[in-house]
């Protein structure tokens, strides 16, 4: 069984009437930045690479595009296709268990990075439970995902989940994120996990898709999710913790298996 | 390179300290040979028969005195002959006795009226202030009156010792309205916090903002800042050393306050008249009493209490014994959605042992627990009960023994058994996803022996001299984490990586598996350049072994302890200070000034992104700092009179650097704050009322400054720059209060006393900033900085009462 190590919803405990108000700062020059933002997955033609660069934090200005770096992942050519995007040519899959190096060249600097991709459990049962209203939340259905965890002990999983009123083509979510590790799961044995903060009405489909991440991925979004909130009573501000080598680079390059699973309620 | 392994370096210190001990004990002998008497007893509050801690016990023909231990004994050998005893306390009349020497020890109990009252028959009173200021082999230490105290204009009306002493300088709030405190630059763990020896592991209640101590029950506190007593060890900047009330043995007493967010009461009495006394003091807040009335609010719980109790019984004329007790609480939450709860617990049992008139000896066992609970129930399938706590058992021997009017000696031991829970996770209900799961707990011992010769070398010179030898050593059942390389995190393409984890070693109970040791030299020395002008000057190290580990930026309860062991080095920290100090005016007004220089080193820093909210390596999360912090601290503070108060001023740096963070480049502490001024005035306009008002300003807190925007998978990302290298604006503040006491008709004697206070909290409704957040605003597509304030104009009022 799973240690829900972190949810990303933070329940922002404030317990005195604080008040906020937006003010002016100086912040510090901006060196601009190479970001990038590297997916592979094993969903056909789902990988790409995106190039942008970072923007002072007060320019207001949209993220520029960097639309001439040379790019491969393991040998295949990523070309850039619009948008800062590169893709491969040829239909492209990534393979459950390789592990990615990422090359990016760019104005004669070069920027490597390498992930693992690593595959994720299967989900066998689905299970509609009906839930009293609790809390915040009304009367209805959540889904409970049952499976066998067969990986190896200290790996990540990674959920993102949508209820309601995504369309079928781009799928869209909630923010709602939760990441786990099996550190303490027991080999071979059901693990079972529900949807948290979302009730379900007859009619309304879910979906839900769990990625199987290495650790340095998993750091990456779990800074992200402490970072969320912010305020007196998260945590102290940090850079998050990119994967990429190079001078002058941040963003992430992960590598996912990815189980999708749409529920639709009768 | 500070860190002492134990077998080589342990030996040379246990040496060293034999053969200080061999000194006292030829010292000992030295002075038994010559024929001597030996004038012994209590200084204590005529009206309650408190004992007076620190009082000044002075032989006017000789020159020289002594000060009362912290159980208000005091003891002073002299040449057969006939004295005058000079008895003399802040607050309270001086009192001269003459006590004739010739022939046999004497016993004499000295029971102080306090100011302005009508003095008894047989002794006579000198009404000059003491020049303890100038005097008193001490520095950097502050004492204030609980009575002052109260005068002090506080958030919300609850009378905080804490809170008053963050208005002296080099003490200062951990922010805006916070009990956590930090001194000289260090951090809000580096405070020993002790409430009748025992430690208070979180002194605050409702996440910062009023202290565990209840001013009704506290007789007497200290805080020391630098020249540290080899009696004190475990943190690295500071011991606040608080002592209950032990009770009136004289007459039943019930004191008691009602403010508008709290009320107290108090009853103390004798047991046995004059021998033996009670005390129990309770608060409770209650503004959750009027939260069902609102449909927002009617789910919501909130609210803190605590208990103070204390007994004394005099058995005979050489023992004593006192057993206190606190208990607090803090609950808060929503419904059954979630629920967050810490409290405090500390047991204390003394013996005060008189062998012969001039050794004194305290024995003490005493126990502390602090715990902390969160429950968050979201549904029946998504719930959790997490906690955490700290238990430690004490042992405790300390001896006073006052050889001669020139010489003190105290030593001692203290031996202390620790538990450390860092955190539990329970389903709440059976359906619930989350798994039970437990942290290991974590066993240390802690063990201490000290000693300290205080000695006036001639009438102007004086000086105390000690060490503190303190052990530390990780006990089973345990288990060490075994990493690559045998470090749990380095440093990889400029963030900490956290080490692969290869194995574990398991302990056995009571299996000793890790030891540190620290040899804690001591030193405070006083030259006075006339009868109004001293200058002082101290030393200390201070070894730490326990750390706390604070996840969030804000105190909210959920920090928790853990000990030195095999990768968490024991923090140690150097400190030098010197001082210059004059009384004007008879001593009516007591100037000072101070210069320090303090240096730490394994300061415990977190790494970046540290996730330490439940994790069995929390070393990983950790890496090892120095820290540097220096100052100049101004103090002109008038004590009598109509118009009491003080000014003060702090001009401070504090920094701290560690491998990983800010670039291996110094970085400054998070409340590194150049400027700190303070002026605090009370004034009695009449008998019935009188007004107080405090004014605070420092330089702003420091900040982490957003650099750059950034995308990754459509999330707007943040780039930050170097570590608190920005600052928040400055802060200020103004708190004034009113005191009306009842009216007072002339030459009617009155039992009872009441008055009313009326406060008001940032005068002019400042709103400091308490933290700047960088966000992005979806509304309006723009990055923004965001202040979050907490307190702007707060009134209250309490009435308070006591007959």
């Amino acid at each position: 069984m799973k240690n829900l190590t972190y949810i990303f919803i933070l329940i922002t405990v404030v317990l005195v009437s604080s008040c906020t108000e937006v003010i002016d700062v100086d912040v510090p020059e901006n060196t601009e930045k190479l970001v990038v933002e590297a997916i592979v997955t094993i969903e056909t033609d789902s990988s790409y690479v995106r190039l942008t660069k970072s923007v002072g934090y007060f320019d207001n200005k949209p993220t520029p595009l960097v639309t001439d770096a040379v790019v491969t992942i393991n040998g295949t050519n990523f070309i850039h296709q619009g948008n800062g995007i590169y893709r491969p040519n040829s239909p492209y899959t990534g393979i459950a268990g390789t592990y990615y190096n990422l090359l990016i060249t760019h104005n004669g600097k070069q920027y490597t990075s390498g992930t693992m991709l690593e595959p994720m459990f299967q989900i066998d049962t689905i299970i509609p439970v009906y839930r009293e209203a609790e809390g915040f939340l009304e009367e209805g259905y959540t889904v409970k995902y049952v499976g066998i965890d067969n990986r190896l002990p200290t790996k990540y999983t990674y959920v993102r989940f949508g209820v309601k009123g995504f369309d079928s083509i781009n799928d869209f979510y909630e923010d709602f994120r939760v990441l786990f590790d099996n550190a303490n799961s027991k080999l071979n044995e059901p693990f079972e996990f529900e949807i948290p903060f979302q009730r379900l009405q007859p009619k309304d489909t879910s979906l839900l898709i769990f990625r199987s991440i290495d650790e340095p991925v998993f750091r990456y979004f779990q800074a992200l999710g402490n970072r969320q909130g912010g305020g007196p009573f998260s945590t102290p501000p940090a850079n998050l913790p990119s994967n990429i080598r190079g001078e002058n680079v941040l963003g992430l390059f992960a590598a996912y298996d990815v189980k999708r699973y749409r529920t639709y309620l009768p | 390179m500070y860190y002492y392994t134990f077998a080589p370096r342990f030996m040379d210190c246990m040496k060293r300290y034999i053969v200080l001990l061999l000194m006292l004990s030829w010292y000992f002998s030295s002075v038994a040979q010559t024929t001597k008497y030996t004038v012994s007893g209590e200084v204590q509050d005529e009206r309650n028969g408190e004992e007076l801690i620190g009082a000044t016990v002075y032989v006017e023909e000789l020159k020289t005195g002594v000060s009362t231990n912290a159980y208000g004994y005091y003891a002073i050998t002299l040449p057969a002959g006939k004295y005058t005893l000079v008895f003399s306390y802040i607050g309270y009349q001086t009192q001269r006795v003459l006590v004739d020497l010739s022939g046999s020890n004497k016993k004499l109990i000295i029971q102080l009226p306090e100011d302005k009252k009508q003095l008894s028959e047989v002794v006579i009173s000198a009404d000059r202030p003491n020049a303890s200021n100038v005097e008193d082999n001490k520095m950097s230490t502050v004492k204030l009156d609980i009575k002052d105290v109260k005068k002090i204009p506080i958030l919300l009306g609850e009378v905080d010792i804490i809170k008053a002493v963050q208005l002296l300088p080099g003490i200062q709030a951990a922010g805006d309205g916070n009990t956590l405190f930090i001194v000289r630059g260090g951090n809000v763990d580096h405070n020993l916090v002790q409430l009748d020896e025992a430690v208070v592991y979180n002194p605050s209640h409702v996440v910062g903002f009023f202290s565990v101590f209840n001013g009704d029950a506290i007789k007497d506190f200290e805080i020391y800042k630098g020249g540290i007593p080899s009696n004190y060890g475990g943190r690295l900047a500071s011991v606040l050393d608080v002592r209950m009330k032990e009770g009136n043995n004289k007459s039943y007493n019930v004191t008691g306050g009602i403010g508008i967010l709290s009320s107290r009461l108090t009853i103390e009495g004798p047991i046995a008249k004059n021998k033996s006394s009670f005390m129990i003091s309770g608060r409770r807040s209650y503004f959750d009493v009027f939260f069902p009335l609102s449909s927002q609010l009617k789910d919501v719980t909130a609210y803190f209490g605590d208990i103070n109790i204390k007994v004394n019984f005099t058995l005979g004329e050489k023992d004593k014994l006192f057993i206190s007790g606190y208990a607090g609480r803090d609950n808060f939450g929503t419904g059954s959605l979630f629920g967050l709860g810490w409290g405090n617990q500390t047991f204390t049992v003394r013996w005060n042992h008189i062998f012969n008139s001039r050794l004194f000896s305290n024995t003490s066992l005493i126990y502390s627990r602090y715990n902390y609970n969160f429950d968050f129930n979201v549904s029946p399938n998504l719930n959790l009960s997490r906690s955490n706590f700290i238990k430690d058992f004490s042992i405790k021997q300390d001896f006073s023994y006052f050889a001669t009017p020139k010489n003190t000696f105290k030593f001692g031991l203290l031996a202390t058994h620790h538990t450390f829970s860092p955190g539990e996770i329970k389903p709440i209900t059976s359906e619930s996803v989350i798994l039970a799961d437990k942290l290991n707990e974590k066993y240390a011992l802690d063990y201490a022996i000290y000693g300290s010769h205080s000695i006036k070398i001639n009438s102007r010179l004086t000086a105390e001299y000690g060490v503190r030898i303190s052990v530390f050593q990780n006990i089973g059942k345990g288990t060490e984490l075994l990493y690559a390389n045998d470090k749990p995190n380095y440093l990889d393409n400029n963030y900490i990586s956290r080490s692969t984890i290869i194995g574990s070693k398991q302990y056995g109970s009571g299996e000793i598996f890790n030891t540190s040791a620290g040899f804690e030299p001591r030193l405070n020395t006083t030259y006075l350049l006339n009868s109004s002008t001293s200058i002082k000057a101290s030393y200390n190290r201070m070894f730490q072994y326990m750390h706390l580990i604070q996840p969030t930026s804000a105190s909210t309860g959920q920090e928790f302890w853990t000990p030195t062991d095999r990768y968490i080095k024991p923090q140690i920290a150097d400190q030098v200070a010197a001082g210059y100090f004059k009384n004007i005016r008879e001593n009516t007004i007591e100037l000072s000034a101070e210069i320090y220089y303090k240096w730490m080193s394994n300061t415990v820093e977190l790494i970046d992104n540290a996730d330490v909210q439940f994790t069995e390596a929390i070393e990983s999360e950790v890496t090892a700092g120095i820290g540097r912090a220096y100052g100049i601290e101004l103090l002109a503070r008038k004590k009598r009179g109509a118009t009491t108060g003080w000014v003060s001023y702090t001009l401070s740096k504090s920094e701290r650097k560690a491998e990983g963070v800010n670039n291996n480049e110094w970085y400054n502490f998070r409340f590194d704050r150049r400027h700190y001024v303070t002026f605090v005035l009370s004034q009695e306009l009449s008998k019935r009322i009188s007004i107080s008002a405090n004014f605070i300003y420092a330089t702003g807190d420091t900040y982490t400054p957003a650099v750059s925007y950034f995308e990754v998978e459509g999330i707007p990302e943040i780039e930050y720059g170097k570590r608190n290298s920005a600052r928040i604006p400055s802060y200020h503040r103004m708190d004034m209060s009113l005191t009306l006491g009842r009216k007072i008709k002339p030459n009617k004697v009155y039992k009872n006393e009441s008055n009313w206070v009326f406060s008001l909290y940032n005068v002019y409704g400042r709103k400091n900033t308490y933290s700047i957040d960088f966000r992005y605003n979806p509304e309006t597509g723009k990055n923004e900085a965001v202040k979050t304030y907490l307190f702007t104009f707060v009134p209250s009022v309490t009435y308070n009462f006591k007959f």
